[in-house]
């Protein structure tokens, strides 16, 4: 149950006090989480964040206001507190006007499907599962170390604004993680999983976390202690889903968030080099990189953003040239063009912001097969450990988990501390093929102060880049 | 009060509890060159609630305090369905001191004009643009338990930080206090407009070894991720380089790291923890030995030690870090480096293994070559790529000065660091 009544409330209210654009979001968040260690349940956690967040434009200056005190008293108050505080900065200051683009007034009702609904799972299902997934692992005597997390979550939401949009949404969600280290005499690996989607339970399974995860604990066993080294060099270079993906989310995805562009994440996240470059091209034809929250099932699924705008798939790179940026009604309203409903908000207690949702490389049309027999020798990178990029999304290093060399088209034996360490045009403009396969991984990205984690997917197909130089760690 | 009701309907349920019941008021102004992107203010209470029965325990968190009965209900439900295992311990009965480190009232609107004010003269040392925000908050914690212990105590706390920048250099400024005394934007601005300038028109370097100067900003982020990794759930669990590693020499013997429960300027203090365990002071690396593990009620009892007061309840975390300052000037330290690198601020830290801590993090805002104990020109697109158990071994000086550090982007716990000089450190660049 939200109170939606309390909304409309605080819409008319704000309206009365003057404010030229309102909106109102009720929102309660309920987390379940489990925690194995080597197959010990930590204290099992269980929350929730309800409460009511109100966004205003007061004489062209934008503010925020949140409360869990859900009465009107509560909802005046924050009001008009805010009200005082924005009084005080209009007046002091010669303020940017801000305008939000001209959108559609809708009224939504919509869900994901689920076939167990998250209100009848309890403790007890949670604590089987994540047993039942922690076996995959427990007996392999190089693994000494694991830690399983299981969680659930549940977000619903009313949305309402003073032009008259009403949405209302419920989405549950599930995420399974595992971290694990590995041992050999002469080697110590250790790896992050994380494998979500939105749906009910039953989405683990749609998502074939069991099988997934016992691949990547074959994988570690195989590799542990039999890594060697590479020499540093250039090498022509296929990267597996899970890198592809992490390359597009942070080189592509992130530089394309409109509001970073403007500069309004500066002291944050950093700004963009899409502010500098000259040219609209970011890497070769094969460059294409997308972001679309209405694939079902997704960890970062939406059908209406947190403004109340229909989702849509936005073509982000198309044959490596700029397309399109992610917007909001703000950073939309400034150009004078429509949003493209990347407005999201973590919690009732934060504003909502320009953010990704599942973020990928478009698959192409070489077999996984084909890309190996075009390189010769090379580095095959499936999947990476450490991974950081500039605030500008310029220079950026992938160091990988899993990798091996690739002698006579033939993957071959496993590599150690390989790394891509790069800047985002060099990378892309050496993208030479794009295999058929499309597959996703789960990820909780971060942006804004207060700081905001939303779910995502980050994905693509295999990737061959060609003469690209490799370090070694 | 909400945690009366709560201790009412779950007292004669369970035989251990522990609730906390805080409502931070937040006031928020973001801004980006010059103008306001958005202020806010968020009010809201919350109620945290650890509950054991026999071998069975629950954490939970409630928000929606129309329901507060629905939600204990439904705590007490779980607790029931739960698997039997190690449970918690909730502090015997016992008084807290809470120091008289925050102001009475949070001074909102001085507050807010001192961060407007330090941007009345930033444009005139000629930054292009200023970007940042000021956060302050009032919370009041009220603790109550099973053992009989209730405290109740209210926290200021006054967090700025701002980034100026010019061509494609920039400076970062941070100044954190519990009370507006202490709060000094302007010299944050200053000092970041003052930096933005210098590292305009930057050159590149040689990938390589090199000795450098960690200013607070960066250095903070490094002893942040040791003090974290000195928690005895991090080290169970994978997270530490510091397994096995209780009693070693891990550092040179001028480097001390505490944590404090409770500090002047710490802006994560309180006198009691999760599990209503007295906060304290816990020498973390004495002289350059590791010394203590942290710890809560269960980590604890499995190392066969005492809870350090650091309750999280799953994961002991640290409060307030402080670096003891050395006694070197900051001149002394860049006239001792013959090629080298003085860094302001890193972003991005990511591990590739936290056993053995190989990490790398990207040097962020202004960095400057150094030869010959001179700064030559700003330097910039560096990755700082070591492991923090060389790092550590390999620091070669202390500044006598310190500075609390936290920001979004690194430093979340807050710190109290030196400058550091470092050798033989490797910056790699794309």
């Amino acid at each position: 149950m939200l109170e939606e009544d309390l909304a409309h409330f605080a819409v008319q209210q704000s309206s009365k006090m003057g404010f030229e654009y309102s909106e109102a979001r009720v929102q309660r968040d309920t987390i379940i989480s489990i925690n194995l260690n080597n197959g010990m349940p930590d204290v099992p956690i269980k929350g929730e964040l309800y409460g009511i967040g109100i966004r205003v434009i007061y004489k062209g200056a934008m503010g925020f206001s949140s409360t869990n005190v859900l009465t009107r008293e509560s909802v005046l108050d924050v009001l008009e507190n805010l009200k005082r505080t924005l009084e005080g900065i209009t007046a002091t200051k010669e303020n940017e006007k801000i305008k939000m683009s001209e959108e559609d007034i809708l009224t939504a009702n919509w869900s994901v499907d689920e076939r167990r609904r998250f209100e009848d799972i309890n403790l007890d299902w949670f604590l089987k599962k994540s047993k039942e997934l922690d076996d995959v692992a427990k007996n392999e005597e190089k693994i000494k170390q694991r830690l399983i997390r299981l969680s659930g979550s549940l977000e619903l939401k009313y949305f309402v604004n003073s032009e008259g949009t009403m949405i209302k949404s419920r989405i549950p969600r599930y995420l399974f993680t595992a971290f694990i280290t590995a041992y050999d005499s002469s080697d110590i690996a250790q790896r992050f999983i994380e494998i979500g989607g939105s749906g009910g339970p039953e989405v683990l399974d749609r998502l074939k976390t069991h099988e997934k995860f016992t691949e990547e604990i074959k994988t570690i066993t195989k590799i542990v202690g039999k890594r060697r080294s590479i020499k540093e060099g250039v090498y022509n270079v296929i990267v597996g889903p899970e890198v592809a993906g992490i390359m597009a989310h942070e080189s592509i995805g992130h530089p394309f968030e409109a509001d970073r562009v403007r500069g309004r994440e500066g002291a944050q996240g950093g700004e963009s080099y899409l502010r500098d470059i000259k040219s609209n091209k970011i890497g070769s034809a094969e460059a294409n990189i997308s972001d679309d929250p209405t694939i079902p099932f997704s960890y970062g699924y939406f059908l209406f953003d947190e403004e109340g705008v229909k989702a849509r798939k936005k073509e982000l790179v198309k044959g490596g040239s700029v397309k399109e940026l992610l917007h909001n009604r703000e950073t939309a309203g400034e150009l004078g063009i429509k949003s493209n409903a990347s407005a999201r908000a973590s919690n009732y207690s934060v504003e909502p912001i320009i953010r990704m949702s599942n973020t990928f490389v478009e698959p192409g049309d070489w077999t996984f097969e084909e890309i190996v027999k075009e390189v010769k020798d090379g580095v095959f990178i499936n999947s990476f450990m450490e991974w950081n990029i500039d605030d500008r999304r310029l220079n950026q290093r992938y160091v990988g988990f899993e990798a091996y060399k690739i002698s006579n088209s033939e993957i071959s034996e496993p590599v150690k501390g390989v790394i891509i360490e790069t800047t985002t045009l060099n990378l892309w403009s050496k993208l030479y093929a794009r295999s058929k396969e499309l597959e996703f991984s789960a990820a909780t990205c971060g942006k804004g102060d207060p700081e905001q984690g939303v779910p995502v997917w980050t994905g693509g197909p295999y990737l061959l880049f060609k003469d690209l130089n490799l370090k070694v760690r | 009060m909400f945690l009366d009701k709560a201790k009412h309907l779950i007292e004669n349920a369970v035989e251990q509890f522990s609730i906390i019941e805080s409502d931070p008021s937040e006031y928020l102004i973001r801004f980006y060159n010059g103008k306001v992107t958005i202020a806010a203010v968020n009010r809201s209470t919350y109620l945290q609630m650890l509950i054991t029965k026999g071998k069975k325990k629950v954490f939970k968190v409630i928000t929606d305090m129309q329901s507060l009965e629905s939600g204990v209900e439904d705590a007490l439900k779980t607790l029931e369905a739960v698997e039997e295992g190690e449970v918690p311990e909730v502090y015997p009965k016992t008084t807290y001191s809470a120091l008289e480190i925050s102001d009475k009232e949070l001074a909102v609107e001085e507050a807010l004009n001192k961060v407007i004010d330090s941007m009345k003269n930033v444009y005139n040392v000629g930054v292009d643009r200023v970007s940042g925000i000021a956060k302050l908050y009032k919370t009041t914690y009220h603790l109550l338990t099973s053992t009989g212990n209730e405290k109740v105590e209210t926290r200021t706390d006054y967090i700025y930080y701002v980034r100026a920048f010019k061509g494609n250099g920039s400076g970062f400024g941070n100044s954190v206090s519990t009370t507006i005394k202490h709060f000094d934007p302007a010299s944050a601005t200053a000092e970041a407009a003052e930096y933005a300038v210098k590292a305009e028109s930057s050159k590149s370097i040689h990938e390589g070894k090199y000795t450098v100067i960690l200013s607070p900003p960066i250095a903070a982020s490094i002893f942040e991720l040791v003090a974290g990794m000195c928690s005895a759930y991090s080290i169970d669990v994978g997270f530490s380089f510091l397994k096995d590693k209780l009693g070693e020499t891990v550092a040179p013997k001028e480097l001390n790291i505490t944590d404090y429960g409770q500090i002047y300027d710490g802006v994560n203090s309180r006198s009691f923890d999760d599990e209503g365990a007295p906060t304290g002071i816990t020498k973390l690396i004495e002289g350059g030995r590791f010394v203590s593990v942290i710890h809560n009620s269960t980590t604890a009892k499995k190392w066969r030690a005492k809870t350090t007061g650091n309750a999280g309840i799953i994961d002991p975390s640290p409060w307030n870090i402080t670096v003891d300052g050395g006694d070197a000037e900051n001149d002394e330290m860049l006239k001792e480096i013959k090629e080298g690198v003085f860094i302001t601020n890193n972003w991005y830290t990511r591990f590739n293994n936290y056993r053995t801590g190989e990490f790398s993090t990207i040097i962020r805002d202004a960095a400057f070559y150094i030869k010959n104990g001179e700064i030559m020109y700003p330097v910039a697109n560096i990755r700082l790529s070591d492991s923090l158990p060389r790092l550590l071994s390999s620091i070669k000086m202390i500044s006598k000065n310190t500075k609390w550090i936290k920001w979004w982007g690194e430093v979340v716990t807050p710190v109290r660091s030196p400058y550091i000089m470092v050798e033989e450190t490797t910056l790699t660049v794309p």
